[in-house]
């Protein structure tokens, strides 16, 4: 088991941010459902669902948090992606469908909280978090809260107004919250498997990266989907991300193995973080003849 | 590829402002913005069996050709004869008496195409070559 360091007596936050779009109407979700790899269309009021789009090849173009609220559908997706997505959303349209696309970038905000205990979460939001759900938002004064399931830590992911934040700031600030940097976020990431930008823009196929769960082979078509049919059936996935570790630095970069296979770095803390690795690998590895890592599942 | 605007229309999103609490802000509503000028051309074979399957209802009935996203090439085309549509949105190209909408969100996906019938017993049916897609899918009917 690899053992990452971040300070634990506290609990930090992280301001996130992401693509912003709004679909409403009442052809929404079927129109949404025909872009996505999940199945979305028993989607619930407040249900939160991840999704992914895929190109033509069957590789990740955009990673999307689909949720309903009152009837129209919030999109969360990759901030540097978002013209491309909303172009897609927009240009698939049905002429005779009931669509209403908005941008939303810019206007709301994810406040990620997170502690090594789950009562720390609970006292910074003044809500008991321990009954909460982690697939439905929960509606607290103006925001929402979405518990998120990890493996080592604790973590809610609060969805607000721009224009609301800095409120919301003082008042879990004054609750003892720190801000945290970009290091301390990506420490937490990587002990607790969460994928971001740096995985999804890469290129990789959902197996690739551990996320065959959000990918629905029986909803009926959607772009990429005869190429991950294919790979299912024939069960030809030939690498998947893997957590590392080394006693020296390894920085995000493609290097070859001492078998002469790729191993892709996609997020690093230096000597520890996520790589794209061949399954023949063994779960030790030599890189460049010297450095030795090790790996293991996310 | 299709471009696109961005038009600020401020009540359209009022149900949006409610679920985050009535603050009170309004998003733009993303529109298409590039028409094109359609021109499509029809084979012999594909006018035969428009005019056998429209037969008598050419005045009311018409074949109305769209795009919409899916398939495993990101759209599907979809064919349908239908009354003719009151909408003032589409495009319109007569056939010895047979006409034929695009709307104006499409023209730029369907801009050129060419519509042909293949009366086999095994992928018979209309076919459409499209000179916009990079790709196409086995079946004839996702294009990208």
């Amino acid at each position: 088991m690899i053992k990452l360091q971040y300070k634990s007596s506290c609990c930090r936050y992280y301001i996130r941010e992401h693509s912003v779009t709004v679909v409403e109407g009442k052809d929404s979700v079927k129109h949404i459902n025909r872009i996505i790899t999940s199945n979305i269309t028993e989607i619930k009021d407040l249900e939160n669902c991840k999704s992914l789009i895929c190109d033509a090849n069957g590789k990740i173009t955009d990673a999307l948090e689909i949720s309903s609220i009152s009837g129209q559908l919030l999109i969360l997706g990759i901030k540097e992606n978002a013209e491309k997505t909303r172009e897609l959303i927009v240009s698939g349209t049905h002429w005779n469908e009931d669509v209403k696309i908005m941008n939303g970038d810019g206007a709301l905000k994810i406040i990620s909280i997170f502690a090594k205990n789950q009562e720390q979460v609970s006292n910074i939001l003044g809500t008991e978090i321990s009954t909460m759900g982690d697939d439905f938002w929960i509606i607290e004064n103006d925001s929402y809260i979405l518990k998120v399931k990890l493996k080592n830590d604790y973590q809610v992911n609060i969805l607000i107004q721009t224009d609301l934040i800095d409120s919301f700031i003082n008042t879990i600030e004054g609750n003892g919250a720190e801000l945290c940097d970009e290091g301390t976020w990506d420490t937490h990431r990587i002990e607790n498997g969460i994928l971001d930008n740096e995985e999804y823009n890469q290129g990789f196929l959902p197996g690739e990266l551990g996320l065959d769960e959000i990918v629905d082979l029986k909803k009926g078509c959607y772009p990429g989907q005869e190429i991950h049919a294919r790979l299912e059936s024939r069960g030809k996935l030939s690498k998947k991300i893997m957590r590392f570790r080394t006693d020296s630095r390894l920085d995000v970069g493609t290097y070859l193995s001492n078998t002469g296979r790729k191993v892709r770095v996609t997020s690093s803390l230096g000597n520890q973080g996520f790589a794209v690795i061949s399954l023949k690998e063994n779960s030790e590895l030599k890189i460049n003849d010297e450095l030795l890592i090790s790996t293991e599942e996310l | 590829m299709r471009k696109y605007t961005i038009v600020h229309i401020g009540l359209l999103s009022q149900g949006f402002m409610g679920i985050l609490g009535g603050g009170g802000f309004t998003l733009p509503v993303i529109t298409q913005a590039e028409v094109v000028e359609v021109k499509i051309t029809v084979t012999d074979s594909a006018l035969k069996q428009m005019k056998n399957t429209i037969q008598g209802e050419e005045n009311s009935h018409c074949l109305v050709i769209s795009a919409q996203s899916g398939g495993c090439s990101g759209y599907l085309y979809d064919m349908k004869i239908m009354e003719k549509p009151e909408s003032g949105d589409f495009q319109i190209q007569e056939f010895e008496g047979v006409e034929v909408y695009i709307h104006n969100n499409d023209s730029s996906l369907l801009n050129g195409i060419e519509l042909d019938f293949k009366d086999t017993l095994m992928g018979g049916g209309f076919n459409i070559t499209n000179p916009n897609a990079s790709r196409a899918c086995g079946c004839g009917q996702s294009f990208g």
